[in-house]
């Protein structure tokens, strides 16, 4: 994630001028693009269903920690007045419904092609309190002022290289007593017969080679993790998928995925 | 936003949560509209407008023909039969109080019963203490949530506007484009469609629609009846032709709805009032199709079932079989309208939803048409309001399927025993008749049976 570091920032000066300079072919690939990550019926439809599950655990992990600074936040937009950060935000799939609770979001993603097609998306429907940036925590983190009062990463850790340096870059941007919420595929057995086997070469729920079962993080490494980064672990659940369904459901076992609530401690 | 000001490329300063990013100048776009201003797409609109978390929505009503005026010198001819179900959603709407100020039939007692044989099966409690329907006039009903409606500020309701066509996106960012008669085009991003049998968002959705013509029509009529005290008993008997039913208005009233063939139904609606009268009390009366050896076989298996159920707990409405009233004088005139059966395999698309009789449409015997349609207005507004209170759009596909898998698993089944009712009564072939009958006696006689199958008709 490193190494991308450098290839991404020239892009972002370059950036600042593209806003009159889109030209038809770059438009196209990217609408191309973009209804196969907003197909919710296309190869990302996990991830559009998980946002049943997730979305009310993110939401009521923000309202259960702090009050909203918008008064009489109305039903509507329950997360009114809360910054929150999507770390990993892919096309905005989650950035968006956080947009939609009112919350002013801000997605990151390394892939500049992927925030093309998130902000795209956004300014299509015409949604105005999320913000994307193509960047990494890393670097968000050091040129960035504002702290959030969440930082959420989503299906990101079990994809990035050093997870301790990224956990550690989410929990600085935190506000004191901010909530970081993780979800992730957890390092066991059950996870690898599962996610591996079972979801990539047997229903092909996702594209094979999406995950490497190396790379995910035990919750005995994730809580050292968290504790080195003075976050106190408020909620931990396990989830689990049906693909015949294409439904997401909590259970009592950790072992395949869990969701976790952390806040840093004041 | 100060901290973003470098991102120059993808943040927008504009931020304001108040205001609703769907609806910002953009006059001809509404967030939902429905096509359709029956019952159910006036429950519909009441139900989403009372939602809180649509409070910043802004929905439209569409129908096509002009504000209908209630009129209340004679009553209506088309009546529904509202279930608890539906009744509770009209409470919860606020429309509910109209209605019981103007005026209902409650039903404590139904009995239903064979022409074939004397088979019978009653619903509701002995002692006639606790409704188990309520007869109100369709006009009535849509009246009382037209008044509910007008309070409710974001949802506007357009009449005399005709939907000439429904453009539906292939993406789910896309919108969909409504266009009216006089040429001009709306853009949603949801269209409900509540506009009855024939519906044309059906239409261009273009799912399969299984459909079978009864070959029949139900005739009504507002009877007066001898009733002695109180009128508080749903009739239905069922004739090889088809059910005949009286509902309660009130004491004196009763309403018909008469099933039968075509040619039956055009030849009573002929009939000077008279004739006709003497027709209805013939067909709830005489004995001509009764088959005396089921009649014999029946009234044994009757009797048995008495003594079986000598230590039966439950006092049950079967415990005293009531003959039905006879009909003295049929009030203003007869009409008629055509019965059939049809189901939308799908009753959804991208961005369109199909509800009430746009996307299942049943026989009346067993009251059950308005009732599923109400039942579909509370299935889509919970489907909604999850979408919106998870931070989905609110014409989400996910959710639509939601309820079209919670409603289709409930409706099909009513649907299929509608429809197998209405064959197995159609027929005079003895083994059947004996069949039916015997089962209807054994079923009336076992209480707990019965009053699962009338809570399952219930919500």
């Amino acid at each position: 994630m490193l190494e991308r570091l450098t290839t991404i920032v020239p892009h972002l000066s370059r950036n600042v001028s593209l806003k009159s300079t889109v030209n038809v072919s770059e438009v196209q690939k990217f609408s191309g693009m973009a209804s196969e990550w907003w197909d919710v019926n296309g190869p990302l439809k996990a991830i559009h269903s998980l946002n049943k599950l997730r979305t009310p655990f993110f939401e009521q992990g923000i309202r259960s920690r702090q009050k909203s600074t918008v008064a009489n936040a109305r039903q509507a937009f329950p997360l009114a007045g809360f910054k929150v950060l999507d770390v990993g935000c892919g096309a905005g799939i989650l950035t968006e419904s956080l947009g939609r609770l009112g919350a002013e979001v801000t997605g990151i993603d390394p892939s500049e092609e992927n925030i093309e097609v998130a902000y795209r998306h956004a300014k299509r429907i015409n949604l105005r309190n999320v913000a994307y940036e193509a960047n990494t925590i890393e670097h968000f983190q050091t040129c960035n002022s504002t702290l959030f009062d969440a930082v959420i990463a989503s299906e990101v850790v079990e994809h990035v290289d050093n997870p301790e340096l990224f956990i550690e870059k989410c929990s600085e941007s935190l506000k004191p007593g901010g909530s970081l919420f993780i979800t992730t595929q957890n390092r066991t057995a059950a996870s690898w017969a599962l996610v591996i086997c079972g979801a990539e070469y047997i229903m092909n729920v996702v594209p094979r080679g999406t995950h490497d079962w190396n790379k995910f993080i035990t919750l005995d490494e994730m809580t050292s993790i968290l504790d080195k980064n003075n976050c106190q672990l408020r909620q931990l659940r396990g989830y689990t998928y049906n693909p015949f369904l294409n439904h997401w459901d909590w259970i009592k076992s950790t072992d395949i995925n869990y969701a976790l609530h952390a806040t840093k401690t004041v | 936003m100060k901290g973003f000001s470098f991102l120059s490329k993808y943040s927008n300063t504009i931020h304001n949560w108040r205001l609703n990013y769907s609806t910002a100048s953009r006059s001809s776009h509404y967030d939902i509209i429905i096509s359709g201003g029956g019952m159910v797409g006036f429950a519909m609109a009441c139900r989403l407008g009372r939602s809180d978390c649509l409070a910043n929505k802004r929905i439209l009503l569409l129908e096509s023909s002009n504000k209908k005026q209630l009129k209340l010198d004679s009553y209506n001819l088309r009546v529904s039969a509202l279930n608890p179900g539906s009744k509770s959603l009209l409470e919860s709407l606020g429309a509910w109080q109209h209605i019981e100020k103007t005026r209902f039939g409650s039903v404590k007692k139904m009995q239903v019963w064979d022409a074939c044989s004397d088979a019978a099966v009653t619903f509701g409690k002995a002692d006639l203490s606790e409704d188990i329907a309520w007869i109100v006039e369709n006009d009535l009903v849509q009246d009382s949530l037209m008044k509910e409606l007008d309070k409710i500020e974001q949802v506007e309701v357009q009449y005399k506007t005709k939907v000439t066509n429904y453009r539906l996106p292939k993406n789910a960012d896309e919108l969909v484009q409504v266009t009216l008669e006089d040429g001009s085009c709306l853009t949603t991003d949801l269209i409900i469609g509540a506009d009855g049998f024939n519906s044309g968002l059906r239409q261009t959705i273009k799912t399969q629609y299984i459909s079978y013509d009864y070959n029949q029509m139900a005739v009504v009529a507002t009877l007066r009846i001898s009733e002695g005290d109180e009128n508080v008993t749903a009739w239905q008997r069922f004739l090889p032709t088809g059910p005949i039913a009286l509902l309660p208005l009130n004491n004196e009233f009763s309403s018909l709805v008469w099933s039968t063939d075509k040619i039956t139904a055009k030849s009573l609606l002929d009939l000077p009032p008279d004739v006709f009268t003497d027709r209805i009390n013939q067909a709830l009366w005489n004995n001509d199709d009764r088959n005396p050896m089921v009649q014999n076989v029946s009234e044994r298996i009757f009797q048995m079932l008495k003594v079986c159920r000598v230590n039966s707990l439950e006092g049950s409405a079967s415990d005293i079989r009531q003959l039905p009233p006879s009909v003295v004088e049929i009030k203003g005139r007869q009409a008629a309208f055509p019965l059939g059966l049809g189901h939308a395999v799908d009753y959804i698309s991208n961005k369109a939803v199909l509800i009430g009789d746009a996307a299942h449409r049943v026989h009346p015997l067993a009251g059950q048409g308005v009732n599923l349609g109400f039942g579909d207005v509370i299935a889509l507004n919970d489907a909604i309001c999850e979408a919106v209170n998870n931070g989905a759009d609110h014409g989400s596909s996910l959710y639509l399927k939601q309820y079209q898998s919670n409603r289709q698993m409930r409706n099909l089944p009513v649907m299929a025993s509608v429809h197998g009712l209405h064959l197995l009564y159609g027929t005079t072939w003895t083994p059947l008749v004996m069949l039916r009958s015997i089962g209807l006696n054994v079923f009336d006689s076992l209480s707990s049976v019965k009053s699962f199958f009338t809570q399952r008709a219930s919500v």
